[in-house]
């Protein structure tokens, strides 16, 4: 029998302890690792001439402004992200089911979206101030004007506004499994109902508020375009901006430096807000809180205070990008640069969107295949990027990035031709930085496709004459279909909407429909970036569509 | 004479530090079938995994039909050791139809014939029809026919099973277990078959094999582990006994309950604890054997199963009884135990 034969002969093979699912694991870890490696040594290795005027100039007023807002969209995301949570959870409303999904809206649109529409959306001569005068009777501006939303308050604000649903995504989730017995419980001893929340509620979805509001905040940290147009001059800020105009690499690397700082101290804030604790285990088979019925006009009042975040962080943003897209379109169609930025887009979001789902699958396996050895580790260590904002990420990759075109460059030179920049120019470098940048998801979605089959299936297909590699293609992708494609699209939006890295690092004269927009915002005009705008929200709508159904299907199930 | 199925030799295992299988050697010779019995977390799955290349030894050799598989300097990917492996969850693929399942493990067959095999295979194990089936529609007893059928439609020459029976409920399981068997041996394969159920071990295996704490401590026909268990462990295993106390003095065990034969090892005056099994104690007339308070007493189908209190003896004695004789509980009887039953340990100080 073929079988035996087979066995009869086994190779001989020494035992390695590193084999190639590990070494691959170990270089898909390098990705994230090695641009904070080169940041610091640029950071440490250049010349500190500039560093005093930084240090004196820019770096204080940086750090401050940054904690200042982060504290401020910190807080404001809390109450708000909560409030909506707690809201939606405890209560039954005429119209609660759609707001419960209507409140994952805003995060549709990124950051530098909300303040570009907000911005023209409050100007003096913009429709909000002209329809208030209109109505109020007065002629001209100068009668009659709104506080302008530009300065650390209007940042805060608006950065919250877009940013609380990380927050109400994951506090949420947390109500919905609290068990009834608890709340039950915690009135027998006698808890009145409205003190539940603060005793109960609140103090068990600590370790899911300290998730969210880290989360928002890591958006925020990597946030460059709002920022800018509303004139606040933060870290992330000021790196941009000593690379792109004073040119000065060591000098941005510093101050990247820094920021690494501050996602480190967000890091921390997440881990002390859990503190180790994890409720989460023991409400398994938990009967689920029955929400009180609102009748009336305690009902209406309940879903307009919970619509009043959706209007201002998606409705009227995204109601003035779609007029104002449609008048340019009216006026102009659809401009021969605006396509040819949609399949710039297209194109290196779908690049970056392979290779991050097909890096993330082998970590996420490596990590399966070999529990015991380090692979695991590497799999963390190729999800570090999410954490870091887009500037660092290309500031770290900039020096590795050069060495490779100089190498590029010195062998075209033996072969007699000129290379250019092969990395930066060929779009190479930009797909290394969103591959960075979001390999969490790429490992994560892997991670939860494979978690759904059980070890014992790998053992079967091994038994029944699969390699691992095999095992991957013919049980766990098929099984795992539902998770990468969710990551995918997840990779796909994020990508689309990045505008820090894809400022820094893109190919000369290649415009995506972020930079686009950043391009014409920066200058003040308005024509086609409300297209762009209207695109990113579009599509950036798809993956909120996504959550809120994997929330619905969760719920069926119970 | 032919080479074993399967050969283990000081077979090790450690995990974070601890040792799982520890120095284990077993020989399973063609078409036999062996039961590895144990207590959990003994290290018998364990075992089974090592052998099927689903886990590497940290020491010893492992051959199958006398090719080394796995040993110093030598390790063959589960895929190429040609074994069958039925997993205790049964790991159904969920994505594939039941023949889907059957057909797995058939490379390089041509897609008809492979059809024809699964199709066999289902009919062997009463499923004829359920091919298009998926796995989530079956019954947990048809879930394991399907894995028995997709082990060997590869027509493997040793069959791990670990644990299958045990997710059934008692009937089925045994009914499943047969028909199991009668197939494995039909075709011809060596098995070994993982279980914590002493009774199971003992009906299935041609020999059985008790493992604790990651040793080997007997194997034997079943007949031998039950009637000449070598621990004490060993003794309480297969059937539940009580330890009574004893010494030897002039030629004789003497105990609370009777005077036994001496084996010949022990010395005069040395401890020993003598184990004694439920059918070896018996109810006796008034007047003869020793006083017992009665303090349990259940049926067990063939007769009565007592549990009685000695004055003396710190640990109930089970008593077995064909009749129910108007006994109550509280009442004390009088029992009596037949010299030639007890199983003798010495006590190791």
């Amino acid at each position: 029998m073929a079988v035996s034969a087979e066995i009869s002969a086994p190779p001989s093979r020494p035992r390695l302890a590193f084999d190639g699912w590990t070494v691959a694991a170990a270089l898909i870890a390098a990705l994230p690792a090695v641009p904070i490696l080169s940041l610091a040594l640029t950071a440490l290795g250049g010349s500190f001439g500039g560093w005093p005027e930084l240090a004196a100039y820019v770096l204080p007023t940086a750090i401050r402004d940054s904690a200042i807002l982060l504290a401020g969209v910190g807080l404001f995301a809390a109450v708000v992200g909560c409030g909506a949570a707690w809201l939606v959870t405890a209560f039954d409303f005429r119209g609660r089911r759609s707001l419960e999904w209507m409140l994952l809206l805003p995060l549709a649109i990124p950051t530098y979206v909300a303040a570009y529409a907000w911005l023209d959306l409050t100007h003096p001569l913009g429709p909000l101030q002209s329809g208030l005068r209109a109505m109020l009777g007065y002629t001209s501006p100068r009668q009659f004007r709104l506080p302008d939303i530009r300065g650390m308050g209007g940042a805060i604000v608006l950065l919250g506004l877009v940013l609380y649903p990380y927050v109400y995504l994951t506090v949420r989730a947390t109500f919905l499994a609290q068990s009834a017995t608890l709340i039950e419980a915690a009135r027998t001893l006698g808890t009145p109902r409205r003190a539940v929340f603060r005793r109960i509620a609140l103090p068990l979805a600590r370790p899911a508020l300290a998730l969210g509001v880290s989360l928002a905040l890591m958006e925020a940290l990597n946030d460059i375009g709002a920022s800018e147009f509303l004139g606040v001059k933060t870290v992330t800020v000021s790196v941009y901006s000593t690379w792109v105009t004073r040119n000065d690499l060591p000098g941005a690397a510093q101050i990247a430096l820094a920021m690494l700082l501050f996602v480190t101290a967000l890091v921390f804030v997440e881990r002390w807000g859990r503190r180790g604790q994890r409720y989460a285990a023991s409400a398994r088979n938990a009967r689920p809180t029955r929400p009180a019925r609102l009748s009336g006009w305690r009902g209406v009042l309940a879903l307009a205070i919970g619509l009043a975040p959706v209007l201002l962080g998606f409705l009227a943003p995204a109601a003035h990008i779609a007029v104002q897209a449609g008048k340019r379109l009216d006026f102009a169609g659809l401009s021969g640069p605006i396509v040819r930025e949609v399949l710039n887009t297209v194109a290196v979001a779908s690049v970056a969107t392979a290779v991050v789902v097909a890096l993330g699958a082998v970590a996420a396996y490596a990590a399966r295949l070999r529990p015991a050895g380090p692979a695991p580790l590497f799999a963390r260590i190729a999800s570090l990027g999410y954490a870091v904002p887009g500037t660092v990420v290309v500031i770290g990759l900039l020096g590795p990035v050069a060495a490779l075109d100089r190498g590029f460059a010195t062998a075209g030179g033996w072969f007699g031709f000129a290379t250019g920049l092969v990395m930066i120019g060929s779009g190479s470098a930009l797909v290394l930085a969103y591959a960075v940048r979001f390999l969490a998801i790429g490992v994560g979605g892997a991670e939860a496709g494979l978690a759904r089959a059980p070890l014992a299936l790998d053992g079967a297909a091994r038994t029944l004459g699969d390699t691992p590699v095999a095992a991957l293609r013919r049980i766990h992708l098929p099984l795992a279909r539902g998770s990468i494609a969710a990551a995918a699209i997840l990779v796909f939006v994020d990508v689309m909407k990045e505008l820090p890295a894809t400022l820094l690092i893109r190919p000369l004269n290649f415009e995506t429909l972020a930079t686009h927009l950043y391009a014409e915002a920066a200058r003040g005009t308005y024509e086609d970036g409300a297209v762009a705008a209207l695109i990113i929200v579009a599509v950036g709508v798809v993956p909120v569509i996504l959550l809120s159904r994997i929330g619905t299907a969760a719920r069926a199930r119970e | 004479m032919q080479a074993p199925a399967v050969r283990l030799e000081s077979v090790t295992k450690v995990f974070d530090g601890r040792v799982v299988v520890d120095g284990v050697s077993l020989d399973v010779a063609s078409g036999e079938v062996v039961s590895l019995v144990g207590a959990s977390g003994c290290g018998k799955s364990t075992l089974l995994r090592l052998i099927a290349g689903l886990e590497r030894l940290d020491g010893g050799a492992l051959s199958i039909e006398s090719a080394v598989v796995a040993g110093p300097g030598a390790f063959v990917e589960p895929e190429r050791r040609g074994v069958g492996f039925i997993f205790q969850d049964y790991a159904l693929f969920p994505h594939l139809t039941v023949s889907r399942n059957v057909r797995y493990g058939l490379k390089g067959v041509p897609a008809r014939e492979a059809a024809a095999i699964a199709e066999e295979m289902l009919k062997r194990v009463g499923l004829a029809g359920f091919g298009e089936r998926y796995p989530h529609m079956l019954s947990g007893g048809e879930q394991q026919r399907v894995a028995l059928a997709r082990a060997l439609a590869p027509k493997p020459r040793l069959v791990l099973l670990d644990e299958p029976f045990s997710n059934l409920d008692r009937r089925l399981g045994e009914t499943v277990r047969m028909r199991t068997l009668a197939l494995i041996r039909e075709l011809g394969a060596a098995a070994i078959l993982v279980t914590h159920d002493p009774q199971e071990a003992m009906a299935s295996g041609d020999r059985v094999a008790l493992m604790r704490r990651g040793r080997m401590v007997q194997i034997g026909r079943p007949e031998e582990l039950y009637d000449r268990p070598a621990s004490r462990e060993a003794a309480d295993f297969f059937a539940a006994a009580t330890p009574v106390p004893g010494r030897r003095v002039n030629g004789h065990i003497e105990t609370r309950l009777g005077r036994f034969p001496a084996p010949a090892a022990i010395a005069d005056g040395a401890e020993v604890a003598v184990y004694l099994r439920a059918p070896h104690v018996t109810p006796a007339s008034p007047g003869q054997g020793v006083e017992a308070r009665l303090v349990g007493m259940s049926f067990v189908g063939d007769g009565y199963e007592l549990l009685l209190r000695v004055d003396g003896l710190d640990e109930p004695v089970r008593a077995r009884s064909a009749e129910r004789n108007g006994a109550r509980i509280g009442e004390v009887i009088h029992i009596s135990v037949r010299p030639n039953d007890g199983l003798i340990f010495p006590i190791e100080t």
